[in-house]
């Protein structure tokens, strides 16, 4: 059984296969990444948040001592180092009659809401409030209004750092996840190529190797039963068809060659003279037809009985044969009746020379139950195009030529003339 | 000018019902802007134990101090005294005199106790002051001196210290 050999050569199943598990990969991450963003973000806010409240109540702490001691100054100087801090946007010190102690800058954000203490953000601030208090006593608060830019712009970065990161990890996936698919998807890619050989070649005798018992070896296993059944049905089909074939040369045979003679026959004929015509006329060349008739069969099956006769004709048919070129073709038109067209002749003498040839050729001694045939030949010739193109008219030229010849004397031969008629 | 706003500053960040006119009241008083600094000195000094229940503030010779004092919207334990043995239940002194040898008399009287020595005046702080208030047109300032107070056990709050003037 031929196997025909696997050579995996990447085709559209792997890759749509690594285009989708890509594409839902990709998908995943996306949106992963979008929840671990916003996650993240949200996280940060709220821890960005709880240590600025953090710093606050330190900054509070510090500055206590600066707003009971009335020193400007030193809370200016406390509020600068702490304006230092990344993200800081304002600071300011409040007494406790709400007016300004200590800012930085002079000009600061307004209060975000009327409450002693609290802790605020929007999506790109946060603002911190917080009492300053001295031995349980509330002196005065520090309000600190920070940006979260930095925030954002560190999450962006992050987040570029990890697109980058995702895309290489995509662009490696996407080379292990095709080659892995390939390897995959290799029996599959294997049975396709073997059902494309087959139906592009008509060749069912190749077979797929079953490598496991999964789903592909069951299809590979079904596919070798189809295309087993397939090569069963094509030997038979072959069979029927050689054999049909054989009847219809054989019928062919017979509708067209005198079983007795074997040459081609009357039907045949007439197929042939109006081709050979038309032919010669496009060719600009000359054909001859000889029309030959057998003088004194009528004698053979009369004395020696219709055995006898059918002899003499299969005699002269291959005596008449073996004068011919291979061009030249000798039909049997019926009884004792032949016919020889002659393409290509070049000079009409030269089929003047072949009657005279056949004749003598019918002529030569013939013994047959120990007696000698009477038979002869007389022949008729007619010309295509000099006489006529027309194939009917051409035979009954011939025809004539042949009576004209008899009526001369047999064993002669005649080339067809108007004025003789 | 400067001088006035530090005080009505100072009255709003003190006590917890200040009311506009009480602060207006207060507003050009200088000796209140001492008293309520003599106050939050004390809020920031440590004595060893035992842990005081009341501060005692004591004046030596200084009545406006005492009345602006007594004038805190707070309740404060003050009083004035002008000889060495009413010193034993006062935890905070203020100084008002400057003569040297009455000085020299309360440097003696002085002696081993556990008391934070306040004053206004150079030659008090000299002999025995601990903390002196500094008077500016840009308000009112310290200076301290730390050895005296860790003489007397007496711890001072770091940011206090680190908003004095001057620490010796």
């Amino acid at each position: 059984m031929p196997v025909k050999p696997s050579s995996v050569r990447p085709l559209s199943l792997v890759s749509r296969l690594t285009r989708l598990n890509l594409l839902i990969l990709a998908g995943t991450i996306f949106i992963t990444v979008l929840l671990l963003a916003a996650v993240t973000w949200h996280s940060a806010r709220e821890r960005h948040l709880a240590e600025a409240a953090v710093n606050t109540e330190q900054l509070a702490l510090n500055l206590a001592a600066s707003l009971v001691f009335l020193d400007k100054a030193a809370a200016e100087a406390e509020l600068q180092t702490y304006a230092q801090r990344q993200d800081v946007l304002d600071l300011a010190v409040y007494q406790r009659d709400m007016q300004i102690f200590a800012s930085q800058p002079a000009k600061v954000s307004p209060l975000w809401l009327q409450a002693d203490s609290y802790q605020l953000l929007d999506w790109l601030q946060l603002q911190v409030r917080r009492p300053i208090r001295f031995k349980a006593e509330t002196v005065g608060s520090v309000v600190v209004t920070e940006s979260m830019a930095g925030l954002q712009q560190a999450l962006l970065s992050l987040l570029l750092l990890f697109g980058l990161i995702v895309i290489l990890a995509l662009f490696a996936a996407s080379r292990l996840l095709h080659l892995v698919q390939r390897k995959a998807l290799a029996p599959v890619v294997e049975l396709a190529e073997l059902a494309d050989y087959a139906a592009r070649q008509q060749d069912y005798s190749i077979r797929g190797t079953v490598r496991r018992r999964d789903e592909v070896g069951r299809l590979t296993e079904r596919l070798n039963e189809l295309f087993k059944r397939i090569e069963i049905w094509q030997q038979d089909l072959q069979q029927q068809l050689q054999q049909q074939q054989q009847a219809r040369m054989q019928l062919d045979k017979l509708a067209h060659s005198d079983h007795l003679t074997g040459l081609a026959n009357r039907l045949f004929f007439e197929t042939e003279l109006p081709r050979a015509v038309a032919y010669v006329a496009a060719q600009q060349q000359t054909l001859a037809l000889l029309f030959i008739d057998l003088d004194n069969f009528k004698t053979v099956n009369d004395r020696w009985g219709h055995d006898a006769g059918d002899e003499v004709l299969q005699i002269v048919a291959k005596r008449m044969q073996s004068q011919l070129r291979q061009t030249d073709r000798l039909f049997r038109l019926g009884g004792d009746e032949f016919a020889v067209l002659l393409t290509d002749i070049g000079q009409p003498e030269w089929a003047m020379q072949l009657a005279d040839r056949l004749i003598q050729s019918v002529r030569e001694p013939m013994w047959l139950k120990n007696s000698l045939m009477p038979v002869g030949a007389t022949v008729g010739l007619a010309f295509c195009p000099q006489d006529s193109t027309d194939a009917a008219l051409l035979l009954q030229q011939a025809d004539q030529a042949m009576y004209q010849a008899k009526r001369a004397g047999k064993n002669t031969c005649r080339r067809f003339s108007d004025d003789e008629n | 000018m400067v001088r006035l706003r530090a005080i009505c500053l100072c009255a709003s960040v003190l006590g917890t019902a200040l009311t506009p006119v009480q602060a207006t009241e207060f507003a050009a008083d200088e000796f209140s802007l001492k008293a309520t600094f003599l106050y939050r000195f004390a809020q920031y000094t440590q004595w060893p134990p035992p842990p005081r229940s009341a501060m005692r503030f004591c004046i030596v010779q200084y009545p406006q101090l005492l009345q602006a004092l007594q004038r805190l919207p707070i309740q404060i334990d003050a009083k004035a005294i002008d000889a060495g043995p009413a010193l034993a239940d006062c935890d905070v002194l203020m100084v008002g005199l400057s003569e040297r040898r009455a000085l020299q008399q309360w440097q003696t009287w002085l002696a081993g106790r556990q008391l934070l020595i306040v004053t206004d005046n150079a030659e008090a702080y000299r002999q025995l002051g601990m903390i002196q208030l500094l008077t500016s047109p840009d308000g009112i300032s310290f200076q301290v001196n730390l050895r005296r107070t860790q003489s007397r056990q007496l711890n001072l709050g770091s940011q206090l210290l680190k908003l004095a003037q001057q620490v010796d």
